[in-house]
């Protein structure tokens, strides 16, 4: 019997995050914020993401399913504890009687103020799952292209109720309100309600609402950290979730990735086949520019000369059997091709990361690197990185913050490419950095059209490829170098401070020293008259007192501090000019001032040369 | 027992002995013969190298008078303090001269001031240590480097530290360290045929029991301020004058020899460092050497520890080349153990051990200084080490192995005894002219 998609991942929902009732109500969070970032920067809104987390209690849960009449008769029969009247796990009596999972229910809602969804195509949306239909390749969030889909899964198989979704496709146009839920067997929504409400707020974005089961106390501390983690990498976004609000930070956003051709080195007979099928072109030499990357015309005439005499320009694709389909394929991973560009990638950007990294974890310093495009099996790949020291959560040690296009990644950092080289490829005593009391953060964003997960549930990137983890190691190094000259400088400072102390401990004992022997001198009966002029100046001098311990003390002194006074000056001159507005070596962060809400708008920006002036409307 | 070995020696026939000898005589000759008036560095042309010179304790204390007033008169100008002297001898600023056979240090002018936070200690510690010598010079007294470094163990903190400063005194006064009247503790020995005055005592070092008589840690003395020697009318007045001096690295060696009163048998003086020379060690070879005007024969360990200890008395270490012209007596000729002896005397392969990597580095880079590459029979030796990789130590070869505790494993050697050196070894070398 053959199953649906659905059905597939009902039975292995632990390929996609939903291993316990904790870590689905973690990767549902994830799921639908990703979805949310994603409809805002679809159309180039900085996005605002509200998300809430309700507890239900057991009694209400009954009522929500009208199931709160009946009666407990035969006690025996229920747990000790009545599951989830209060959401601290109890102790249960040394596990005799088998029952369900402790489980607790939250019904969790999360707004956006994206693109929304066609009034339509809501049901089809959330209600049945596509599986093994991606054309092409594309920088993606999320990790099977599932996203709130199996959130639906989840709630059905955990809860049964249905999810409610608010959804707007622009300020003028209404609202769709829609209820449903899944049927499993048959891979298709079940529509509850499908009705247009009138707009009358003016409201752009979705809202999609949810009844799970989770566990809050043991992925709580996951959850605030993901949020955290999401507002690092992308500051431009804002997020409010409990009491926690992520504020905007930078209005930058990157483009979003746009769809990448298959590079032919990262080809195989499947992808083959799946390009023929799909291609809206109809012969062969077409089909190889159109569809593949770094093919021009002339690379694919030369190309298909090379395949055999059976293979022409102007041959039909349909006529491409698998047999054929083997040698093209076979023909193509020997020949050389230029590098895919990264242009089809989007990565966090230098400025973003710098500013997610210096609003979220408040850290003394820190060093960005500019990304370099690497090639990981045919796939264009970007790596970016930041390095930063010190910060009032931060922790002694190396702590490793991973983003796989710009999701935060949390689990099983053990054997990720980030944490491994971070740990053991790099020599942090070398940079004037101690890895084991300092407090280093470690950000490294990676990009690309396909992650090279390790396992199958996607929780890191693993460690087997050298092309990667020598450009994780380079992103390190180049932050490591800003910082190294900058600690340096810091040292330096501070020598500085304690260079005056320094000699002027000695001041006492050196001026000691030679009054002893000047008047030891002057002790000295034999004859004036053998004597150096320098030396019967100076024992004239301590004849007439002008010279006493006291005043070599003074003089020495005030010599030390014009000394000092000198040095500061020239190393002042020394800085660079752009460093200028550095105190301390801490570089002085840019004030960012956002409007509260989207009700206001600006004027135009008046520009001055030392600032720039925002007018309300 | 000791009355019987002199008997032994004098039962030596008087012809053995000048068999045995011949060589000897022939080197003494061919030395006096080649040994032409001492020419300075400056008379050769050198211009760029430095030397420090003896002076009485009044010039001494005129010169430290003069740098500390100097030193007053610029800080009461708001010059603040600095200190220009010659840098110490390191293998960077050290000139060997094939003309005399030395080493010299060359002149290079360094600065310590004052302002400079990590020149201030060694500025306080340089101020500090001249207050002390001058009333040194003043009282015409002499102090050890321990005593100095007691007067003040907080600012100097360690001894290496004051031995430091006063070798830079001595090098911006321009006076050897024992003009300054700071000596070491006494270290070498000296024992055989030999007759000198100390402070106006006769020394006879016949007469020095089995263990031998200290050398002098300074070698000069000052009456009226002015420098006399202490060490004067070395001699070897004896029915047979010594006819050679044995300069043996280590102390048990010497022990060895003493004890043997070896010099009764074979004419001598017998003289060692123990181990790295001293000063005054290095001085007073060079002053019997230049009195009695006899051969030197160098009895070192078979390593490059053993060769660079002896360069050392030939040529003068890096630190204390700014005074190798009083220090360093070239003519020395290496006796043993040289790293061909192994094979030739049959040394047992329990006594060779393996180079460690850092003797193979340091035999390596010794091989390269002027002053070895200079002599060819050297440069062997220091090959034959390095491709045996097999170094010896004359207490093992001689004390040990040869000796009492290697007799009861091996009965191959029971005809070496704990006399092997003093009867098998030296004598042999000797009557061969066994040396390079």
């Amino acid at each position: 019997m053959q199953k649906t998609a659905a059905e597939f991942f009902a039975e292995n929902k632990h390929f996609a995050g939903f291993e316990s009732p904790g870590k689905s109500l973690y990767t549902s969070i994830r799921e639908l914020v990703e979805n949310s970032l994603d409809a805002a920067e679809a159309i180039g809104v900085l996005p605002e993401v509200h998300i809430m987390i309700e507890e239900i209690k057991m009694a209400t849960f009954r009522k929500m399913h009208g199931m709160d009449g009946s009666e407990k008769i035969d006690l025996d029969l229920y747990k000790n504890a009545e599951a989830g009247e209060s959401s601290a796990p109890q102790k249960k009596p040394a596990g005799k009687k088998v029952s369900a999972k402790d489980m607790t229910f939250f019904k969790l809602t999360v707004t956006d103020n994206g693109c929304g969804m066609k009034h339509e195509e809501i049901p089809k949306m959330f209600g049945s799952v596509l599986s093994g239909t991606k054309y092409g390749v594309r920088q993606e969030r999320g990790k099977f292209g599932l996203g709130s889909k199996m959130v639906l899964i989840w709630s059905k198989m955990s809860t049964g109720l249905p999810m409610k979704i608010r959804s707007s496709t622009g300020s003028t146009k209404p609202i769709s309100v829609v209820k449903l839920d899944l049927d499993i067997h048959a891979n298709a929504p079940k529509v509850h309600q499908h009705d247009k409400e009138s707009n009358t707020i003016g409201w752009r974005g979705s809202q999609v609402e949810v009844t799970i089961g989770g566990e809050f106390s043991k992925y709580k501390g996951y959850i605030v950290k993901y949020l955290r983690e999401m507002a690092v990498i992308t500051p431009y976004a804002r997020s409010k979730s409990f009491q926690i609000i992520h504020s905007r930070r930078s209005e930058n956003m990157p483009p979003p990735p746009c769809k990448a051709k298959v590079h032919p080195s990262a080809l195989d007979n499947q992808m083959m086949e799946n390009l023929i099928n799909q291609s809206y072109q109809k012969v062969l030499l077409r089909f190889l520019t159109a569809e593949l990357d770094s093919v021009d015309t002339n690379l694919a005439k030369r190309m298909i000369d090379e395949f055999g005499s059976e293979f022409s320009y102007e041959m039909p694709i349909t006529s491409i059997d698998s047999s054929k389909i083997r040698k093209i394929v076979d023909k193509i991973l020997q020949f050389e091709f230029d590098p895919p560009s990264g242009a089809v990638l989007s990565p966090a950007g230098e400025y973003n990361l710098h500013l997610g990294v210096m609003k979220e974890m408040k850290p003394d310093l820190i060093a960005t690197s500019t990304p370099d495009v690497t090639v990981v099996d045919g796939h264009p790949v970007i790596v970016e990185a930041a390095v930063s020291l010190g910060g009032r959560k931060a922790k002694e040690g190396i702590t490793v913050h991973r983003f796989a296009n710009r999701i935060p990644m949390l689990f099983q950092g053990g054997n990720d490419v980030s944490v491994k080289t971070a740990n053991t490829r790099i020599n942090w005593k070398s940079y004037r950095m101690d890895k084991n009391s300092h407090k280093i953060g470690v950000y490294i964003s990676i990009c690309s059209t396909k992650i090279p997960y390790g396992g199958p549930n996607k929780e890191y990137i693993g460690d087997e490829n050298e092309d990667l983890q020598r450009a994780v190691k380079e992103a390190i190094m180049k932050c490591c170098l800003q910082l190294k000259s900058r600690l340096a400088r810091q040292e330096a400072m501070k020598n500085q401070r304690e260079r005056k102390k320094n000699l002027e401990k000695y001041i006492p004992s050196v001026s000691r020293a030679l009054i002893g022997m000047l008047q030891s001198i002057s002790q000295d009966t034999s004859p004036a008259a053998g004597r150096e002029p320098d030396v019967q100046k100076v024992l004239e001098m301590l004849k007439q007192k002008e010279v006493s311990e006291e005043i070599l003390q003074h003089r020495l002194r005030t010599f030390v501090e014009e000394a000092d006074m000198e040095q500061v000056a020239k190393r002042l001159i020394d800085f660079r000019i752009d460093q200028l507005h550095t105190g301390n070596g801490r570089i002085r962060e840019d004030a960012f001032l956002c409007l509260l809400n989207q009700a206001r708008k600006f004027e135009r920006d008046v520009h001055s040369t030392t600032s720039v002036f925002r007018f309300l409307m | 027992m000791s009355k019987k070995r002199r008997a032994e020696a004098a039962d030596m026939s008087q012809e053995d002995m000048e068999e045995t000898l011949k060589e000897v005589r022939t080197l003494a000759r061919h030395l006096q013969q080649s040994s032409q008036a001492a020419s300075s560095v400056s008379e050769l042309g050198y211009t760029n190298l430095f030397e420090v010179s003896d002076q009485s304790p009044e010039e001494v204390r005129k010169n430290i008078e003069l740098v500390a007033c100097q030193a007053v008169a610029s800080i009461l100008d708001g010059r603040g303090l600095a200190f220009t002297f010659a840098q110490r001898g390191s293998a960077t600023n050290v000139q060997f001269v094939p003309e005399l056979d030395r080493n010299y240090l060359e002149y290079k002018a360094m600065k310590r001031q004052f302002a400079d936070s990590s020149q201030v200690k060694r500025t306080t510690m340089m101020t500090r240590l001249m207050q002390l010598v001058h009333e040194l010079a003043k009282k015409n007294i002499h102090s050890t480097k321990r005593d100095l470094f007691y007067a003040d163990v907080k600012l100097f903190e360690k001894q290496q530290n004051s031995d430091a400063v006063l070798e830079e005194l001595s090098l911006m006064f321009g006076c050897t360290r024992h003009s300054l009247q700071v000596t070491a503790s006494e270290k070498g020995l000296v024992v055989g045929r030999l007759q000198f005055n100390d402070d106006d005592d006769f020394i006879d070092c016949t007469k020095m029991g089995r263990s031998g008589k200290n050398i002098p840690s300074f070698l000069d003395r000052s009456v009226n301020h002015a420098r006399l020697d202490r060490v004067s009318n070395i001699k070897s007045d004896y029915d047979r004058p010594a006819e050679f001096i044995l300069l043996v690295e280590k102390d048990a060696a010497f022990q060895r020899l003493a004890e043997d009163r070896f010099y009764n048998t074979y004419p001598c003086v017998i003289i060692t460092g123990k181990g790295e020379a001293d000063l005054a060690t290095r001085m007073f070879l060079r002053r019997v050497k230049d009195a009695l005007k006899i051969p030197i024969l160098g009895l070192f360990d078979s390593d490059a520890h053993g060769l660079k200890i002896l360069s050392v008395y030939m040529q003068g270490s890096e630190a204390m080349s700014h005074d190798s012209a009083n220090l360093a007596t070239p003519d020395i000729k290496w006796l043993g153990v040289r790293p061909s002896d192994l094979d030739k005397y049959n040394v047992p392969r329990e006594c060779r051990l393996e180079l460690t990597t850092h003797d193979v580095s340091f035999a390596e880079s010794l091989k390269e200084k002027p002053y070895i590459q200079k002599r060819s029979a050297w440069v062997k030796e220091l090959e034959t080490l390095l491709s045996r990789k097999e170094k010896a130590e004359i207490r093992m070869i001689f004390l040990l192995c040869f000796g009492g505790i290697y007799l009861v494993c091996a009965e191959a050697f029971t005809s070496k005894g704990f006399q092997y050196l003093t009867q098998e070894y030296l004598p042999r070398k000797l009557r061969e002219g066994d040396w390079v």
